[in-house]
């Protein structure tokens, strides 16, 4: 079943001479549970293409249609509804926020939307995280693979239709690496999560069930890394 | 320059705004201690001129001695100026008006020094020529070119009583000079003829001078015996012109005959002295004054050094991560430290010039603008404008200068510190104690969780929070204060003066019953200038007789103040107010006319004309010895309460009666009545009724002391009717009336006072909360573009446009609350010290004023939203993405 569709998506920066184009009419769809990576050498346009799918940024041209619902016809306030229910984002350097601790981190998405913290449900995903004793704590009080756990465990809060994950690895060692991607990987098979991590690392990419690889704002290779 | 300083500009330029409010802050700082310095400046030169045109430049005088002390007073080699008068007799006018003419010899510096100016002619340069006060051409009629001859004659009085019985004689120059009858000697000088060539204006020399009139001749050639008078100005005025004095009365014992060391006739121009810093029993005039700009400096750099160092510690914040880079490759201490100092010098630079110039403009605008205020409050005839010395405006420029270089020392230290792991940690924030983040629930149910959210970023920098809470409510307090101060001011002013005093009355006061008031107040009515009127009438206090309260019937503030007033009037060596615990209360009574009784009494409240039925004021303003007090109903009067009187004697007796309360007199009633040596209370009743009670006293050939007034309530010409006035309370009596009074409102100084309390307040809190604000500004601005990323973090995770706009308007919110949590219990106890202040004087209940609160309410949530909503437009403008990849660049 089809999850995520990207038809003919383009982004440009800038104007006249100065004028750069970060995407270049990319399509391609993703089923749901689907497993992808996203590689590409710097300046590619990869974040790019997850700014654009996870609804934060507005593309030139082209749709993104998540469950059939295309992000960019509805207005801002429908789109953040959107991306806190559907939508769940981790980046490199974890962006979180430093004057909630990690329970409010955590909820923050179901606390936007005015929704009851469902108990249960969190203490089995900070087991998981293996945060149950660093709850109170705040960021900055957590090493750098903590906090990218509280990210993860931000992100998948509100159970979302789609997980995007930008270098969530590259801003740490390759013991916590590894323990991110353990995690990550743990939630698509047990949940079936539909999951697209951008990375620069092949060892990562290699985990996945299909590799996009864009150079130069296209699409060059879309393959099938498991069958 | 080195690479520090270029950087230390690059990152100015890079945030002009913050830079440009910044500057604006330190301009205003400036400004106002500028202001403070050329205000206080200008009002000591206001008072040095007024000094001047009273009594002349000179620093001391001598008077009434002998040509030898004046002579060793002219050779003193401290002396700078001397202006010399020989006085060569007097010249008694043959009838007239007046006493005579006083002939004095004088040199070229005594015109100067005196302020004597020459109105028309020349002064004289011979012993024959003669220049006359203005007074004397007026009374004798001696112009310009008149041959004038004076008989002249010395004249002495006694003064008292040598130890050896004989009588004293004090010669007489016509300064404070009895008229010619009360001269106890005489001796003839002579005849002298002059040729008037000049008026003079009096100026500093018409102390002393009301009958005999001085005119002036040339120096030289003053006959012997002549008592001579000498005027000084030191080279360096200093203490030294005390030890001048006292040489000089020695000088007086020795070479003097005449010297009476009761009236020694040395003087120092104290007035002059004090205003120059010269003046030992004056000093705590000049302390006070000192000290009141000493504390309006203060509270200026409260706010001045608030600003400053709040805008350092957020451009610090701003370059943390780069002079962690810098430490990385190896800036040292001393550099780090230099681009925060760097700064407070390249804005002092720019600031203090500005703020100087900014300081000076203001009150040169303003100070002309209140120069009449000033003139009427202290009745000075010379102008106030800009006058500043060079001294206080150096002053000014170290004082900010100084304030500068305070505020940016911690902000400097702390960028001494910087390390290189705060660079590749973040941007430098303050690092968050979990307790700092705590948030009550009653915060989160009133505020969901937006709003919680928006309290923790409230208080994640300690040091910035405090920054904006103390600067909101310094200016919550001040503007509770000023409001106060001018609200209990003008309580004050009604308690003294009545709440509307017309601008001028008339009052003929009659004892005879009989008397039809109706052509004299048509005769009152009707003088020049005097335009709509209204008539009142009354008893004078004493005429309804009197009664006796134990003073457990008075209400408590009542017997509080009665208290403190009798304290006060038996350390006063007076009688105190109660007799054995017992006050005698007199009423006073107003009359209105009958329209104008129902129009304030209400057409509800009928009289009977029977006996002298009346409105009791309850709330009348007591006043006892300069002290006042608004007691409501201090005599817990009811209605239907009455007193029989009978003054006996053919005096008046009648019975009155309250037949309604009032909480407030009539308007122009004059509201304040006299404690004096007992209580009075204020009854107010209908002409109908009055006359009703003059046609019984007149059956009954009964007389007393009643009056009617004039109240001109619309004077057509008030300066043609009050020299109308002044005619006719002066005219001969009638035969009818026992007195008439005339008088102008003499509520001009009060309210000149009232004025200026409030251009000055108003003007200084205004420009403190200017600062105050630039200061939050940049705060709340500065603080939400640090913390862009997170704000596109909460964005990228489902913040809503309206719920992202509604947490930053509560975070602006939250910042004003608690500066009014702060603010008003300060402000309130600021507004009880003014109260008790003035209700020494002044008594009334404690009352704040409610359009300062409203007004510290408006100005604090106008300042945060305004501030809050710049920069939500600034950062709504940057999308998500924008925002994540400009903060991590």
């Amino acid at each position: 079943m089809e999850l995520l569709r990207v038809e003919h998506l383009t982004r440009r920066y800038g104007q006249g001479a100065a004028q750069v184009t970060a995407l270049d009419d990319v399509s391609f769809s993703v089923e749901k549970g689907e497993f992808v990576a996203i590689m590409g050498p710097s300046g590619s346009g990869k974040s790019t293409l997850l700014h654009l799918l996870g609804g934060v940024d507005r593309p030139t041209a082209g749709r993104v249609l998540v469950q059939g619902t295309d992000l960019y016809a509805m207005d801002e306030t429908a789109l953040a509804i959107f991306r806190r229910r559907q939508i769940g984002l981790v980046y490199q350097f974890y962006n979180l926020i430093p004057v909630l601790n990690v329970r409010e981190n955590l909820t923050l998405p179901l606390l936007l939307d005015g929704r009851r913290v469902d108990r249960s449900l969190l203490d089995r995903l900070t087991d998981t995280l293996g945060l149950a004793d660093r709850l109170n704590h705040l960021p900055d009080q957590l090493s750098g693979g903590q906090q990218q756990r509280v990210s993860i465990g931000r992100a998948l809060i509100a159970s979302p239709a789609l997980m995007l994950a930008d270098e969530p690895t590259g801003n740490l060692d390759s013991r916590n690496s590894a323990e991110i991607m353990a995690l990550l990987r743990r939630f698509h098979e047990e949940k079936g999560q539909t999951l697209l991590v951008i990375t620069h690392d092949e060892r990562i990419a290699r985990q996945a069930d299909r590799l996009i690889t864009i150079e130069d704002g296209r699409i060059t290779r879309d393959e099938a890394v498991r069958p | 320059m080195n690479v520090i300083h270029s950087l230390t500009r690059a990152q100015m330029r890079a945030k002009p705004r913050r830079t440009l409010t910044t500057l604006v802050g330190v301009v205003l700082s400036v400004a106002m201690l500028t202001a403070v310095f050329a205000g206080a400046d200008s009002f000591l030169d206001l008072m040095r001129r007024q000094a001047v045109a009273d009594m002349g430049s000179w620093h001391g005088r001598v008077l009434n001695t002998s040509e030898a002390v004046a002579q060793q007073v002219a050779d003193d080699f401290r002396m700078d100026q001397v202006a010399l008068t020989a006085n060569w007799g007097l010249d008694p006018a043959e009838g007239g008006n007046y006493a005579g003419a006083a002939l004095f010899g004088a040199n070229e510096a005594f015109y100067q020094l005196l302020g004597v100016e020459c109105v028309e002619g020349a002064l004289p340069e011979t012993s024959r020529q003669l220049a006359i006060s203005k007074q004397l051409a007026e009374q004798t009629g001696w112009t310009v070119g008149s041959q004038v001859t004076l008989d002249l004659v010395r004249a002495w009085s006694v003064s008292g009583i040598d130890p050896d019985g004989e009588p004293f004689y004090q010669a007489q120059t016509g300064q404070w000079s009895p008229s010619p009858t009360g001269f106890d000697h005489t001796e003839p000088v002579g005849s002298a003829v002059f040729t008037v060539t000049g008026v003079v204006e009096l100026g500093g020399f018409s102390d002393g001078f009301t009958g005999w009139w001085p005119c002036f001749t040339a120096l030289d050639s003053a006959p012997a015996g002549s008592r001579w008078g000498a005027y000084f100005t030191m080279k360096h005025l200093s203490g030294e012109i005390w030890q001048v004095m006292e040489d000089i009365a020695a000088w007086q014992k020795a070479e003097d005959p005449e010297y009476d060391p009761k009236t020694d006739g040395r003087f120092t121009n104290r007035s002059l002295l004090l205003y120059a810093g010269v003046d030992q029993e004056g000093s705590w005039l000049l302390t006070a004054f000192y000290s009141l700009m000493g504390v309006v400096l203060a509270v200026i750099l409260v706010g001045a050094v608030s600003l400053a160092q709040n805008a350092f510690s957020i451009s610090l914040a701003e370059r943390t991560r780069m002079l962690g880079m810098l430490a990385s490759v190896g800036a040292t201490r001393a550099q780090k430290r230099q681009s925060v100092l760097y700064e407070a010098l390249l804005l002092g630079l720019a600031g203090i010039p500005l703020g100087l110039a900014a300081g000076c403009a203001g009150m040169a605008v303003t100070l002309p603008l209140v120069s009449r205020q000033v003139q009427e409050l202290f009745r000075f005839g010379v102008p106030l404008y800009l006058a500043v010395r060079p001294l206080p405006l150096l002053g000014a420029a170290v004082l900010a200068a100084l304030a500068l270089l305070v505020s940016a020392l911690r902000p400097a230290y702390r960028a001494s510190r910087v390390s290189p792991i705060d660079a590749i940690r973040g941007e430098g924030e303050v690092r968050l104690r979990p307790r700092d983040t705590k948030i009550g629930g009653i915060t989160r149910r009133l505020f969901g969780f937006t709003g919680a959210l928006a309290l923790k970023n409230c208080k994640r920098s300690r040091g910035r929070y405090r920054a904006i809470v103390l600067s909101l409510a310094l200016s919550v307090v001040m503007l509770l204060a000023a409001s106060g101060l001018s609200f209990y001011v003008d309580q004050s002013v009604t308690m003294r003066y009545g709440s509307d005093i017309p601008p001028a009355h008339a009052t003929v006061g009659l004892s005879d019953p009989t008397v039809d008031p109706a052509p004299l107040l048509a005769q009152m009515q009707a003088l020049p200038g005097a335009g709509e009127s209204q008539v009142t009438g009354g008893l004078e206090v004493g005429q309804m007789g009197s009664w006796q309260v134990p003073e457990s019937q008075l209400s408590a503030p009542a017997r509080r103040w009665l208290d403190e007033r009798s304290e006060y009037r038996v350390q006063m060596g007076l009688a105190p107010l109660a007799a054995g615990g017992v006050y005698t209360v007199q009423p006073m009574l107003l009359v209105l006319e009958d329209e104008d009784f129902a129009a304030w009494a209400g057409r509800g409240v009928t009289l009977d004309t029977d006996l002298l039925d009346c409105v009791l004021v309850t709330d009348n303003y007591l006043a006892d010895l300069g002290s006042f007090a608004q007691l409501k109903n201090a005599l817990r009067i009811e209605k239907g309460f009455s007193q029989t009187f009978d003054l006996g004697e053919g005096g008046f007796a009648d019975t009155w009666r309250v037949t309604a309360l009032a909480a407030e007199a009539p308007a122009n009633s004059g509201d304040t009545t006299l404690a004096g040596e007992g209580l009075t209370v204020q009854l107010v009743t209908s002409r109908t009724v009055f006359d009703a009670f003059l046609a019984r006293q007149a059956a009954a050939s009964r007389t007393g002391a009643y009056f009617w007034t004039v109240l001109y309530t619309g004077a057509g010409d008030p300066l043609r009717l009050q020299d109308s006035l002044m005619e006719w309370a002066s005219a001969d009596p009638d035969g009818i009336s026992a007195y008439r009074s005339a008088g102008v409102s003499d509520m001009s100084g009060m309210q000149s006072f009232a004025f200026l309390l409030r251009v000055f307040c108003g003007g200084f809190v205004v420009l403190l909360c200017l600062v105050c604000a630039a200061n939050i500004h940049n705060t709340v601005t500065t603080g939400f573009e640090l913390r862009a990323r997170e704000y596109a973090m909460l964005r990228s995770v489902g913040v809503t446009p309206k719920d992202f706009a509604r947490m930053l308007r509560l975070e602006s919110l939250f910042y004003g609350i608690k500066a009014l949590c702060w603010g008003v219990p300060v402000g309130m106890a600021v507004l009880a010290l003014e109260h008790r202040a003035i209700s020494l004087n002044f008594y009334s209940d404690f009352q704040v004023p409610p359009e300062g609160f409203v007004l510290a309410v408006v100005l604090v949530f106008a300042v945060c939203g305004l501030s809050g909503w710049a920069a939500r437009r600034r950062l709504a403008r940057q999308t998500i993405v924008e925002a994540i990849h400009t903060t991590m660049l």
